[in-house]
């Protein structure tokens, strides 16, 4: 399946790409476009766009929106869900440690990598690698 | 970037959760409809999608990428900016040398002391918000941190058990 979304990803695109490719869409591929018009012409379901389905709503941001069509109830990945929103809307809704961390490697990391195929083949590590560890703590082993 | 909009009166706690989250972002509120933040990636993306939520709510919201016809006006909107970084720096300021004055005046016992130590723990967050919405580097940023710096060192010197400096040990690992 083809997945679209607006370019230069930040915390929400990253977090949802690797969500989508391992848990959504064993087969997925990504394309980058300015606005949901050009996205539907690609002919792909988009994300993190203003007035899309999976984009922000009623308070959640992207991330939760798949969380929440594709009915993923994996206790782990609604924590990442928690960093991800407080990375992404500085509300402190969860008041999450690990999210201004992970805002300031995301940010940064887009600072110096500009092809946005390569950063979220390096942000899947990322989160790959947050999703063990939280997956570690709730087994306490 | 400049961003209106107009919310259906009622009810007011949506209006609320709007101004707060323009306030929380650091947004700086023009002739009493216009709100205003530099232009980035992040704060674009934050405009737009409080676009979309009052939308969702029934308002109407427009977002233009703006640019002064002088500069003397960037100058003066630049200014704002710092003008209310300073204002919350100063709060933030105070508030330390509040709770410095309270174990000045009497001391206190180590549970007294560990509780306004986390307090202070506290400002310290609130001042890395601070930073991160202070777009222009305002003058007062240094001295609310060197304050909160200040005072947080002299605590965990209090907190230090006086046996410690006899034997020479190690103080607590209280970094921050």
């Amino acid at each position: 399946m083809l997945w679209v979304t607006r370019p230069h990803p930040h915390i929400d695109r990253t977090a949802c790409a690797w969500l989508i490719r391992r848990f959504v869409d064993s087969q997925p591929r990504f394309a980058f476009a300015p606005d949901p018009e050009s996205a539907k012409r690609l002919g792909g379901t988009p994300f993190d766009m203003r007035g899309v389905e999976l984009g922000h709503h009623e308070g959640r941001c992207s991330f939760e929106s798949i969380l929440f069509k594709y009915d993923l109830t994996d206790p782990a990945l609604h924590e990442i869900g928690a960093m991800v929103h407080d990375a992404d809307l500085d509300d402190e809704k969860f008041r999450s440690p690990e999210a201004p961390g992970l805002d300031a490697i995301i940010r940064g990391l887009g600072l110096v990598i500009r092809e946005d195929d390569e950063l979220l083949g390096l942000t899947d590590r990322i989160y790959d690698g947050l999703y063990a560890w939280v997956r570690h703590l709730h087994a306490g082993a | 970037m400049v961003l209106s909009y107009r919310l259906p009166p009622v009810p007011t706690r949506l209006r609320l959760a709007i101004w707060r989250r323009l306030k929380r972002i650091g947004a700086v509120l023009l002739h009493d409809s216009l709100w205003v933040l530099p232009a980035d990636g992040k704060t674009r993306e934050a405009f737009e999608w409080l676009a979309e939520e009052i939308e969702e709510q029934g308002g109407t919201a427009l977002i233009w990428g703006a640019q002064s016809v002088d500069s003397q006006q960037d100058q003066t909107i630049v200014s704002r900016f710092q003008t209310e970084a300073d204002a919350r720096y100063a709060t933030l300021a105070e508030s330390v040398r509040k709770l410095q004055r309270v174990t000045a005046r009497r001391g206190g016992s180590a549970g007294r002391l560990q509780q306004i130590r986390r307090r202070l723990l506290g400002l310290e967050r609130a001042l890395r918000l601070e930073r991160r919405r202070d777009y222009f580097r305002a003058s007062g940023r240094q001295a609310a941190e060197e304050v909160l710096r200040r005072a947080l060192a002299d605590i965990d010197r209090r907190l230090q058990p006086v046996a410690d400096f006899r034997s020479g040990g190690k103080p607590y690992a209280l970094g921050h």
